[in-house]
């Protein structure tokens, strides 16, 4: 008996082996399946993302080129077209109430087809021309630009005294600030000089054996120089100039190995010993104009102010981030191998800055102490000794593309930080109905039912750079974007001011996505009160633009089984 | 004789049974690719084809993918805000 009993429980461990291996085997085989299906679909979704990217960026590129500017020339803006795409797709999954979760896919798609590659602008084009990069976020369109074209009078900033800080990303948003202001403060050049001014100061200094001349003499020839530069202006052709005013300023990279000639010696380079250096800093005060001239001479292009004896002394052209701390100065052996310097240049005249428009040939320069250089096209100089500079700035779009670890505000761009929150009730909803339901007219059991209705609310948020006033106006409204366009494309269709149509021959398209700004974020006036959570909304407080995209999910399945061949009792 | 006739009825029903699913993993395998082919010999065909780019870039060619273009416009009632455009 015992042996039947253990001969029993064995055939029925063998029976059911089959069925084990058969359910846990299928399962890995199903499992796979559903894997390779999600993984295949994914890659359909980034694969479509990734090439209408590059089609778009292609179109835009070759559309703008057809469109007639105000020189009845072609548009570049959208020259090397940059098209990204964020879009948040369902991914496939068995759910009572379907597909529910959302994958974001993101494509980004560059192109150039335009014969306008190497066109260079007229001032007058600029504006008309600044590169934008286009974002599309679920089908919503941002055209973000990553320049700006403005005119700025330049002045003496007012900003408290004190010595500009060291770079590096460790500033606060207002540390920075205030470190640019000191620093275009502190280079800031105006006001009347003398010859006598440097003689004056000059006096006493102990000269090298080469420099066979007496120090007042000495001081009148630095004076000289600079006159004969540019930095200091005034009736010219009268014979020589004893005061004159001092001009403002930009800064120029140039090549590291620059060198000007000795203003006592035309034949040799300018350079002073240490011990010269010294003497002229005691005797200049910092704030004074003679040293600041003399610092202006000496960063006009000496490429080694210092004679490579020590490094502590100053040597502006290799003071890169030009807040005259001799420790941030690069060092003497790695200056060899530094590829540029700052130059200082007078901008008194289009000459002066090497600007000509009749060959195009526009210049960049730092010109408000931001480190960052910009194109000018334009330059005016003002009888206050002030100049008036129209320039193209890639920092000042809405987007900055030159933002590094200096520059002052936020990193710009797509943040990454994003939430999705579904709205299910009041009209929107998942339903389930299971069961019987007999329907006497039509002699049918719905046995199953599955519908949604539902509203994905998808957030993210973009760092902007300025607030160009493209999207929100002064006042706080959000503000119609027109751009030209063909009259056979079509435009975005998005956005409260979107007409869907370029208007006819060379027309304009009006749109803009985004639906609430926000000026000056308060407890009961932000983006995110009652009114304002579910829409695009732009705070211009802080430049944030949060997106909100609101997917309407529609869908469901009825199954029933059809009984009308049957008996039915009537 | 009981014993190995239940097992090779069995192993005969899992056979089967797994045929199918790797038939149906082939099939998906197969789809998978042939997706990603597909959309990629359709795009190059299009921009390929005819001498106006217009044409040529505005194709949605081996673009079975649904566009995401639509912004809700409807109002959202349950209270957390109002999308009324």
């Amino acid at each position: 008996m015992v042996k039947i009993k253990n001969k029993k429980s064995q055939v029925s461990a063998q029976a059911g082996q089959a069925a084990i291996e058969l359910a846990v085997f299928g399962a890995i085989l199903i499992f796979i399946l559903g894997t390779i299906v999600r993984t295949a679909i994914g890659n359909g979704y980034a694969q479509n993302d990734n090439m209408k990217a590059m089609r778009m960026a292609m179109l835009a590129s070759w559309t703008d080129s057809k469109v007639s500017n105000v020189l009845g020339r072609g548009i570049i803006a959208h020259s090397n077209a940059s098209f990204i795409y964020v879009e948040d797709r369902l991914s496939p999954d068995f759910n009572k109430y379907g597909d529910l979760d959302r994958n974001p896919f993101v494509a980004q798609g560059s192109g150039t087809f335009s014969p306008y590659l190497l066109y260079p602008l007229d001032p007058e084009e600029v504006q008309q021309n600044v590169p934008i990069m286009d974002v599309y976020i679920n089908g919503q369109h941002f055209p973000f630009t990553t320049a700006s074209y403005l005119s700025k009078r330049i002045i003496r900033p007012a900003c408290p005294a004190g010595t500009p800080q060291a770079l590096g990303g460790g500033l606060s948003p207002g540390q920075c600030a205030e470190n640019q202001c000191l620093r275009s403060a502190r280079e800031w050049a105006g006001g009347t000089v003398t010859a006598g001014d440097f003689s004056s100061v000059m006096t006493g200094i102990p000269l090298d054996a080469n420099t066979e001349t007496t120090s007042n003499a000495y001081g009148v020839a630095i004076f000289n120089a600079l006159v004969a530069q540019g930095f200091v202006g005034g009736a010219t052709g009268v014979g020589p100039i004893t005061t004159g005013y001092v001009v403002t300023s930009a800064y120029s990279s140039i090549p590291s190995n620059f060198t000007i000639a000795d203003p006592m010696n035309s034949n040799q380079p300018l350079t002073l010993t240490p011990t010269e250096i010294s003497n002229i800093q005691n005797v200049l005060q910092k704030d004074s104009f003679a040293y600041k001239l003399f610092y202006t001479m000496a960063a006009n292009g000496s490429s080694d102010f210092s004679a490579g004896a020590s490094d502590t002394l100053p040597d502006p052209p290799f003071d890169l981030q030009r807040n005259n701390d001799p420790t941030n100065f690069v060092p003497a052996g790695m200056r060899p191998y530094i590829a540029w310097q700052w130059k200082i240049v007078p901008a008194t005249s289009t000459d002066s800055i090497k600007l000509d428009a009749s060959n195009n040939q526009y210049p960049t320069y730092d010109i408000d102490g931001r480190l960052k250089e910009v194109t000018v096209y334009g330059f005016q100089y003002n009888s206050d000794g002030t100049p008036t500079v129209t320039y193209e700035d890639p920092a000042g779009g809405d987007i900055d593309s030159s933002w590094d670890l200096n520059s002052c505000g936020p990193k710009p761009g797509l943040q990454n930080d994003s939430q999705i929150y579904t709205f299910t009730k009041n009209g929107t909803y998942l339903q389930i109905k299971e069961g019987k339901l007999y329907n006497i007219e039509t002699d049918q059991y719905v046995r199953s039912a599955n519908q949604r209705d539902t509203i994905d609310l998808i957030q993210r948020s973009v760092q902007l750079s300025n607030n160009t006033g493209r999207f929100c106006d002064s006042s706080g409204r959000p503000t119609a974007i027109v751009e030209p366009c063909a009259d056979e494309s079509t435009c975005e269709a998005t956005g409260q001011y979107n007409d869907g149509k370029c208007s006819s021959g060379n027309g304009t398209c009006v749109f803009n996505a985004v639906e609430i700004c926000v000026a000056e974020s308060s407890p009961t006036d932000n983006c995110f009160t009652s009114a304002n959570i579910a829409q695009t909304c732009y705070d211009t407080s802080d430049n944030m633009l949060f997106i909100r995209s609101r997917l309407e999910d529609r869908r469901g399945r009825f199954w029933m089984t059809d009984t009308s061949g049957q008996m039915s009792i009537k | 004789m009981k014993i190995k006739a239940q097992s090779t009825i069995e192993f005969t029903f899992a056979t089967i049974v797994i045929m199918f699913l790797i038939y149906g993993m082939v099939q998906i395998f197969r789809w998978a690719g042939m997706d990603l082919a597909n959309r990629r010999v359709a795009q190059d065909g299009a921009l390929t084809a005819g001498s106006d780019p217009d044409t040529q870039l505005s194709t949605n060619a081996g673009d079975s993918v649904l566009p995401l273009v639509a912004v809700y416009h409807g109002t959202i009632t349950n209270g957390y805000g109002n999308a009324n455009q």
